[in-house]
């Protein structure tokens, strides 16, 4: 964590990437990464950013400034010698977007031709445009080049055909974008020349002579990050939550200055993250992933329905930088009396419905609710949670019930019951209400501290059913010591006899335990198991359920029976022992363990 | 402590009628023998389901509050088991091949660190396991399956040995022992003349006691003892096997402190 309180006083993280700075890029890069991990986003040398990113409720991220002092990519300098197709390295741009750098050639080589040469004729000091050849079917001899892989250089315009054919210009500057991708970046200043260099004359010697070096020069221009949007910004990086929400906000990442000589300045996003102000609410959609090496992006389009920060990591001008845009305005929350609830049982017999009272309102940007307001409400069963594997659009899992379109009326604020479904697992609460940030809130509903009965050599699990329900074994600790303690003294008086088998207890977080079998489709959410929801309740066999043959003798039922009755400790009033010799219809008999 | 092993047959009847099912007979708890042993005692029953019962045995309990040192099972369709009912300790038999009506149970046995003393039953017939429903709420009130579907009844038990174990102390527990025999709720001594007998033995060996004439008080507990019967197989009128194995072994254990 000591990387996130070094004290900067600016937001942006850069980390220079350039020819002789790899290591120090490689390790930015693994610091950033180690920043994610802790924080999840890039922003923690602020400590309090940090705090926040941490904490589970709210984030409050500070706007980034607009102006910023980055440091540039470093200078690069070479000494490119008079050798006609000569070449040295002088930085490595390893970036599809490039670099834009202001690139100088400073000196001049120095030509001498034999008269009977019948190209040129210098015998003269020139710049980088050397000397044009109209021998050599019209290329420059000696003039000096800087090559990109895979970028263009729009200055240094070839030299010139025409008489003079020759420039003595001791120092030529232009801005220029270099770069390259895939480990092919590196950049190289040249001297030019053609195939059929060296000319020889009728001494036999070399028609030309050639001497001295010129300098090369690339010089990074420095840029700062700047993220913009299509929307009006109603402070400095702070722009409104849309209204109406069909719309997605563009954003995009931008520098300052933009462009140096109507060049823009090159930039690549690297990553997105929406940081939602209220904790892990999952109501934006802001789903930009990071392109290919190959593929420049700089863009993303996001649904945003809630108060958060958009926070961009980019590569500007061969910089890593971030910055954020905050989303606010008024939204809509709810309170919560509690986070975890148990789940309501009904049958013919039990009505036990759990509720509690939830408040909702619409509140300004500066926390005071909003009479009047239309808000929708939600409700959101998690597929596939809590030892339910069965999932089946065309028979989604109880919700519980809420009021679910209402006004908040004069006061801004409503209370509403919500109460909850018989199965267990997480149910989200998900508000909205136009031009307002929207919210979700998890209940997660479940019977607490059941465990799993694990295997034991005096006892079987069975009734595990494969697309619907495969952890179906757990229990109070209290039950699950019964029902370890009962094999045990099972097996005491009948060492010979076959191990016990328990089938169904209750599900991971308990609830209602529904049909257990894919064939029982149309009585998914019903319950076959009008018990086995609290932990307290096992079955076990006493039949097989393929052939009905009875796998216990009386003698042993009875020996059962005897145990949980009268052998173990009395654990609950209701400690009992039902024989379901025919009950429910269609199940095979067994024995009903509680508590 | 000086061993001493008696073997008898005797015979009460735990007999309550009721309609309750599992409470639907009648059954004999037959004491077979007290043993002493050391510091511990062992008692053994014979159980007997009358054939006017309608309901087989299949579980039999006493209580035994010195905690049970070992129990034992005639064979493998029976079980034996120590555990609490409430907080008393309690030597329970299951019966799991049942004990039909006019059948006679083997021996069964348990031991326990004490005297003999007056203990508690419980015998249970077979009543159905009801098969329903899972979603039956709790009972208002604690369902005692125990009480609920049993026959209770009073045996030869063992009682931990008491805090007072000098002689005037076991005297005044055979005393009370012999009183309780002889009340109305147990009558296993119907003899009044032998109960007033009984009682003036024992309040004249505490006498001889008292004046350290050990060897007299040892003699009128050997008076106590004839009252009883002239052995382990011969009572004599008016008193029970129950009150022989309640009262002969405590006598011969107070002799051997004299």
């Amino acid at each position: 964590m000591g990387e996130h309180h070094s004290g900067r006083s600016t937001l942006v993280e850069t980390v220079k990437a350039s020819s002789s700075n790899k290591s120090v890029r490689l390790a930015g890069w693994i610091a950033q990464r180690r920043v994610f991990e802790v924080c999840g986003f890039l922003i923690c040398c602020f400590a309090s950013a940090c705090r926040d990113a941490l904490a589970p409720t709210a984030h409050v991220l500070p706007v980034a400034p607009v102006v910023r002092s980055v440091q540039p990519l470093p200078q690069s300098v070479a000494i490119l010698p008079y050798t006609p197709l000569g070449s040295v390295p002088l930085a490595t741009y390893d970036f599809v977007e490039g670099v834009l750098v202001e690139a100088t050639i400073d000196g001049f080589v120095h030509v001498t031709s034999d008269p009977a040469a019948i190209s040129v004729h210098a015998n003269a000091d020139v710049d980088y445009k050397g000397v044009y050849s109209f021998w050599q079917s019209g290329q420059c001899d000696w003039a000096a080049t800087i090559s990109s892989p895979q970028l263009s250089t729009p200055g240094f315009q070839a030299c010139p055909s025409a008489n003079p054919q020759y420039t003595q210009m001791p120092r030529w500057v232009d801005t220029v974008v270099l770069g390259g991708v895939g480990g092919n970046g590196t950049i190289t200043a040249r001297r030019s020349g053609g195939s059929g260099d060296p000319e020889y004359c009728p001494s036999g010697q070399p028609c030309h002579t050639v001497s001295g070096t010129q300098t090369v020069t690339l010089t990074p221009l420095p840029a700062t990050i700047r993220l913009i949007s299509d929307r009006t910004e109603i402070a400095p990086k702070t722009i409104l939550i849309p209204d109406p929400f069909t719309l997605p906000i563009n954003f995009t990442v931008s520098s300052t200055p933009g462009s140096y000589h109507g060049f823009t300045v090159p930039r690549r996003a690297l990553s997105w993250q929406w940081i939602p102000a209220s904790g892990d609410s999952a109501l934006s959609t802001v789903s930009c992933t990071v392109p290919p090496p190959s593929y420049n992006s700089y863009g993303c389009a996001g649904y945003i329905y809630e108060r958060g920060s958009l926070i961009v990591s980019a590569r500007v001008n061969g910089v890593v930088q971030v910055d954020t845009m905050k989303v606010t305005g008024p939204e809509v929350r709810l309170n919560l009396q509690k986070t975890s609830m148990r789940p309501s049982t009904v049958t013919s017999k039990i009505n036990d419905l759990q509720s509690q009272d939830v408040q909702v309102s619409v509140v300004d940007t500066s926390g005071q609710p909003m009479a009047n307001k239309i808000v929708r409400i939600s409700l959101i069963a998690a597929e596939g949670s809590a030892g339910h594997i069965h999932i089946d659009a065309s028979k989604p899992k109880p919700t519980g019930t809420i009021l679910t379109y209402f006004n908040t009326g004069p006061t801004g604020v409503v209370t509403l019951p919500y109460t909850a479904p018989e199965p267990s697992g997480p149910v989200s609460l998900k508000a909205t209400s136009n031009g307002a940030g929207g919210v979700v809130k998890k209940i997660m509903i479940e019977v607490p501290d059941l465990v799993s009965l694990p295997a034991g050599a005096d006892y079987g699990l069975v009734g595990s059913a494969e697309g619907m329900h495969t952890a179906n074994h757990y229990a109070t600790s209290t039950h699950i010591q019964m029902l370890q303690r009962l094999a045990a003294e099972f097996r005491k008086s009948f060492p010979n006899a076959a191990t016990l088998k328990f089938n169904d207890s209750s599900l991971p977080s308990g609830g209602l335990f529904d049909a257990s079998s894919l064939s029982q489709i149309d009585k998914r959410w019903q319950s076959p198991h009008l018990a086995h929801r609290q932990g307290h309740d096992t079955d076990l066999r006493t039949h097989d359920p393929d052939t009905g043959d009875l796998i216990l003798t009386d003698a042993q039922k009875l020996r059962i029976w005897m145990i949980w009755l009268f052998v173990l400790p009395k654990a609950h009033p209701y400690q009992r022992i039902l024989d379901h010799d025919t009950y429910p219809q269609g199940a095979p008999p067994h024995f009903h363990l509680s508590y | 402590m000086r061993l001493a092993i008696l073997v008898i047959s005797a015979a009460f009847a735990s007999a309550v009628d009721a309609q309750v099912p599992g409470t639907r007979m009648t059954v004999d708890v037959s004491v077979t023998s007290v043993t002493l042993r050391g510091d511990t005692t062992g008692v053994t029953y014979v159980l007997y389901n009358r054939p006017d019962s309608q309901d087989s045995l299949m579980m039999f309990a006493v209580d035994a509050p010195g905690h049970v040192t070992s129990i034992t099972r005639p064979d493998s369709l029976w079980s034996a088991d120590t555990l609490l009912y409430d907080v008393q300790p309690v030597a329970v038999w299951g019966i799991l091949g049942l004990l039909a009506p006019a059948a006679t149970a083997p021996s069964i046995a348990f031991e326990s660190l004490g005297l003999p003393g007056i203990a508690t039953t419980w015998a249970q017939g077979k009543w159905p396991m009801p098969g329903c429903c899972d979603d039956d709420p709790p009972p208002p009130t604690e369902d005692d399956v125990l009480a609920t579907h049993s026959v209770t009844g009073k045996t030869v038990g063992i009682d931990p040995w008491p805090s007072d174990r000098s002689v005037q102390g076991l005297l005044a527990r055979l005393r009370g022992l012999t009183q309780s025999s002889c009340g109305s709720t147990l009558l296993w001594i119907t003899d009044s003349s032998v109960c007033t007998q009984l009682l003036a033995d024992i309040d004249a060996a505490e006498s001889y006691r008292a004046a350290g004439a050990f060897s007299q008080a040892s003699e009128t507990l050997d008076q106590f003892v004839s009252l009883l019967g002239s052995s382990s197989t011969s009572f004599s009128p008016g008193v029970t096997s129950s009150a022989y194995w309640l009262l002969r072994p405590n006598v011969d254990v107070i002799k051997s402190l004299l």
